[in-house]
């Protein structure tokens, strides 16, 4: 027995003696296979429409994606931040070639001039880049290790190439008189973009507590 | 449903709706719980020993400093620039007193402060200041230390998240 179908109907599963009841074409049966394939965007949309939910998470993870992946001004600022706490940390037997590279890699994250303010020790100052990185230095050499890290930042853009940071800062580590180093202080930054780069131009020791 | 189904349905349960909601419903709970309620604190330093150690671990019940200013020798937690580093210290002052070391003993308006909690030897001499109108003075236990090595001082009410659960 031969039955024909037209395109858009289902391959009939009326057998023809002598042959199992795989949905095979026979000879005088059309099916999907003499189907023209639609235009991929409708195929898409067909997706779409009939796994929406799946539709959707991907969409979400795209989304995720670029913001994740693609620099913001907000993670170059938090970039130099974390530069700057490796320049300055510094572990047990560290090398002279480590000592000297981190040396170098301060210079470039530091304007021409950068104001310190430390009210509780009456420091109110500019320092050049020069002087900061010989202070910088400085202080490695009299710590055995040092760590410093940065927590909750939070970072405005009063305006255009200017960056202010909220953070708290925490300085651990020993000297190498044996003597333990443990503080935490609240700090605000400003940064300054120059060159397409986000310098340090400024740094305030919050008084949280005052004595 | 036997005892070994719901064995296997509580460990193995089935992905539907309801259970996707629970889980959503959990999470979103725990989240808030442990980011604004009780927020998990890792102790680190000594300012605070004996009573609390270096590696101890706590937990910042931020109601308990919500309704109320905190009494003298409350233990709290102040805020810094967030909340992810916070200092922990013991309110000894309030807003309006006098506050005073003299030898390691502390004064308050003049009349000396029992504090059972300091241990360890202490030689202080800080002269008399007044706590400024919504702040409190707050001080470590560990008096051990130089004076200047030590953080403490007064700090602003707004800035106390809230107090250790132990």
């Amino acid at each position: 027995m031969v039955k024909t179908i037209s395109q858009g109907q289902t391959r009939s599963s009326i057998q023809t003696p002598g042959q199992d009841n795989l949905s095979r074409p026979t000879s005088g049966q059309v099916g999907h296979r003499g189907r023209t394939p639609p235009p991929s965007g409708l195929s898409l949309l067909a997706a779409v429409k009939k796994h929406p939910v799946i539709a959707v998470l991907v969409f979400i993870l795209g989304v995720l994606a670029v913001l994740l992946l693609l620099p913001s001004e907000e993670r170059k600022v938090k970039k130099q931040f974390m530069a700057l706490s490796n320049v300055v940390s510094k572990e047990p037997g560290e090398s002279v070639f480590t000592t000297a590279r981190k040396a170098q890699e301060i210079v470039p994250l530091f304007d021409e001039n950068c104001e310190l303010i430390m009210p509780a020790d009456s420091v109110s100052a500019y320092f050049s880049r020069g002087e900061i990185t010989s202070y910088v230095i400085r202080g490695r050499t009299r710590f055995s290790d040092i760590s410093l890290r940065f927590a909750d930042l939070s970072i405005t853009f009063p305006e255009r190439g200017t960056a202010k940071v909220v953070l708290t800062a925490k300085l651990n580590g020993k000297a190498v008189d044996g003597d333990r180093v443990d503080e935490t202080r609240e700090v605000k930054s400003t940064l300054k973009k120059i060159k397409r780069k986000w310098l340090f131009t400024g740094f305030e020791v919050v008084e949280v507590l005052k004595k | 449903m036997t005892s070994k189904n719901r064995l296997r349905q509580f460990f193995f349960p089935s992905i539907t709706p309801k259970f996707l909601l629970r889980v959503v419903g959990v999470a979103l709970s725990a989240y808030l719980v442990f980011t604004y309620v009780l927020i998990p604190i890792h102790i680190q330093g000594s300012s605070m020993e004996p009573t609390y150690h270096n590696g101890g671990i706590n937990f910042c019940w931020t109601l308990g400093a919500l309704f109320s200013k905190p009494p003298r020798h409350e233990v709290v937690a102040v805020r810094l620039a967030g909340h992810k580093v916070m200092l922990l210290k013991r309110v000894v002052a309030l807003e309006g007193e006098w506050i005073e070391f003299r030898h390691g003993k502390l004064f308050v308006d003049g009349n000396t402060i029992e504090e059972p909690y300091v241990r360890y030897p202490c030689n202080w001499t800080l002269s008399p200041r007044q706590v400024d109108q919504g702040s409190v003075y707050v001080v470590g236990d560990n008096r051990s230390m130089p004076l200047e090595d030590h953080y403490f001082g007064q700090a602003s009410i707004k800035r106390i998240v809230g107090v250790p659960l132990w």
